[in-house]
């Protein structure tokens, strides 16, 4: 039995009296990767924002690492990636390796500045998303797909446990799509990092997900996918799912 | 030169300039990549009616100075939770105030030191402004070693650092007080009027060129303490108020900046 690090329990929330989310429940397992899907405006963003504790829920029960959110402290072990984390400022003077070793210490400290950066920590995981040979560009020169890449080294660099992606895949070209899924297999499978992305592409993402969760009337259901299926069986999976 | 630096109140004038100007930049960077450089000038205006409090009471005119700035970044915040999606108005709203404080004050009594205030100036400074600036001086740039990291990881991402547990808000107050202290100590000589150029047209010269985070901080200060050194001296020899000459100096500085960026 693998270990259950989110748990949500008769999880309510709504942005005004407008509720969005209804007694809504999810176990995310060690080592799952999960595609979150569902039309837009169905409380995705939503959902991973309350796991996150940027939103306060309604009512509800939301445990990470089987401690209580609100007493959750470990916030290393999880890493996040918004649906706008590529709205930075493009102009920001820094380069790949000084964004990249600026998310390693959080903490403020007189010492911090004299605290050598895990330098060899920093290069491998440059390595890991291909952007060794671009280190020392500033990150606005580099391509929306590279940006990205960045955007992944820094919670990389940070070791999560578990990393939310919110639609991390817009605007970046097919072939950069099909590099960042073996990249995140990699991650999933033989880094044993658990993953959650959202995404609207369903039929790419069921070829790489273990389970499916779909938002559908206030309520996510879960769906496990099995890697063996054929194409009638992906068809009627997606039917149930999408109840037509 | 050495001739200059032979009268003593040249010599207090350069010491308080330089520090101002090591001080000013490395604050002004983390402003500007935030977005906020604005939050400088509203401070300032602010200061003028700490100051103008302060020569009407008798008060050491830094000391009301900084209490009106601590106080108006507060309202800042207060104002900016009101209208989160419209940072500006807060700016607006804190700067009218400081305006409308400091109109009725000058107009109530004499307040003709104001003038010095205004547009900085290098026979004014005394004794006593060194030793302040010096302690307050070294009190923020201590503190902004400190706060350099966790400043740089909120000034990219700012949602990201708070998840990654940074403490966010307690970092902005600090933060806060830096801005007001920094503004406090560099009206001696700069001027409240001209304080924000020197926290931002360095800035905006060093962006030109940099190509990292540490060169654009490095080229920031560089480019400060030019415009400092060489406007004090335009200042003296000209007799011109030192904050004209001060920016005017940074300015000339930004438009090489850009003549020779290649971006
Ligand atoms: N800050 C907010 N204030 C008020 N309502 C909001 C806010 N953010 C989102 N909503 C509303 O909540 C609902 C869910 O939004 P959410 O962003 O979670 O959807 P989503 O599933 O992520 O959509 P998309 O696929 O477009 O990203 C939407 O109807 C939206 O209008
Ligand atoms: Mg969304």
């Amino acid at each position: 039995m693998k270990e259950t690090i989110v748990k949500v329990r008769n999880l309510t929330f709504g942005y005004d009296k407008n509720t969005i989310l209804e007694n809504t429940n999810l176990e995310i397992k060690r080592g799952d990767y999960i595609g979150l899907v569902g039309p837009n405006g169905s409380a995705k963003t939503t959902l991973i924002r309350l796991i996150l504790g940027l939103l306060e829920p309604d009512s509800g029960h939301i445990e990470l690492f089987s401690q209580h959110i609100k007493k959750f402290n470990q916030w290393d072990k999880i890493g996040y990636i918004s649906q706008n984390a590529r709205e930075f400022n493009s102009s920001f003077p820094a380069t790949v390796e000084e964004i990249v070793e600026g998310s390693l210490v959080s903490r403020p400290g007189f010492l911090n500045l004299f605290a050598r950066p895990n330098r060899k920590k920093i290069r491998e995981v440059l390595r890991i998303v291909g952007l060794e040979k671009h280190k020392n560009k500033l990150i606005g020169n580099l391509s929306g797909g590279q940006q990205q890449k960045v955007l992944i080294a820094r919670v990389l660099v940070r070791n999560p446990e578990i990393i939310f992606m919110d639609e991390p895949l817009v605007g970046i070209d097919f072939n950069a799509q099909k590099t960042f899924y073996n990249f995140m297999k990699i991650l999933n499978r033989e880094l044993g990092i658990t993953l959650v992305m959202v995404s609207h592409d369903i039929f790419m993402l069921m070829d790489q997900v273990n389970k499916i969760a779909f938002i559908r009337n206030k309520k996510l259901q879960l769906h496990e996918v099995d890697s063996k299926l054929d194409s009638l069986d992906k068809r009627k999976l997606l039917e149930k799912i999408y109840g037509v | 030169m050495m001739e200059l630096l032979s009268y003593s109140f040249m010599q207090r004038a350069m010491i308080v300039g330089i520090l101002v100007s090591l001080v000013c930049p490395t604050i002004g960077l983390f402003l500007v990549l935030r977005r906020l450089a604005l939050i400088g000038d509203s401070l300032a205006h602010v200061t003028l009616a700490g100051v103008a409090f302060g020569i009407l009471f008798g008060i050491y005119p830094v000391y009301s100075a900084i209490v009106f700035a601590l106080l108006a970044s507060l309202c800042i915040e207060f104002f900016r939770k009101k209208y989160e999606n419209y940072a500006e108005i807060s700016l607006a709203i804190v700067l009218s105030g400081g305006i409308a404080v400091a109109t009725v004050l000058i107009s109530l009594g004499n307040t003709a030191g104001i003038l010095g205030y205004l547009f900085g100036s290098i026979v004014l400074v005394t004794e006593h402004d060194i030793i302040i600036t010096v302690i307050l001086g070294i009190f923020v740039l201590v503190s902004i070693l400190i706060l350099y990291k966790p400043l740089f990881y909120i000034s990219f991402d700012e949602e990201s650092a708070r998840i990654a547990g940074v403490p966010v808000k307690q970092v902005n107050v600090y933060f806060s007080i830096l801005v007001a202290v920094t503004i406090a100590i560099s009206m001696r000589v700069v001027g409240i009027l001209l304080v924000t150029s020197l926290m931002t047209l360095p800035v905006a010269a060093s962006l030109q060129i940099a190509r990292s985070f540490k060169s654009a901080l490095i080229y920031s200060i560089g480019f400060s303490v030019v415009s400092v050194i060489t406007g004090l001296i335009s200042s003296f020899y000209l007799n011109l108020a030192p904050g004209g000459t001060i920016v005017l100096a940074a300015l000339t500085i930004l438009l090489l900046a850009m003549f020779f960026s290649s971006k």
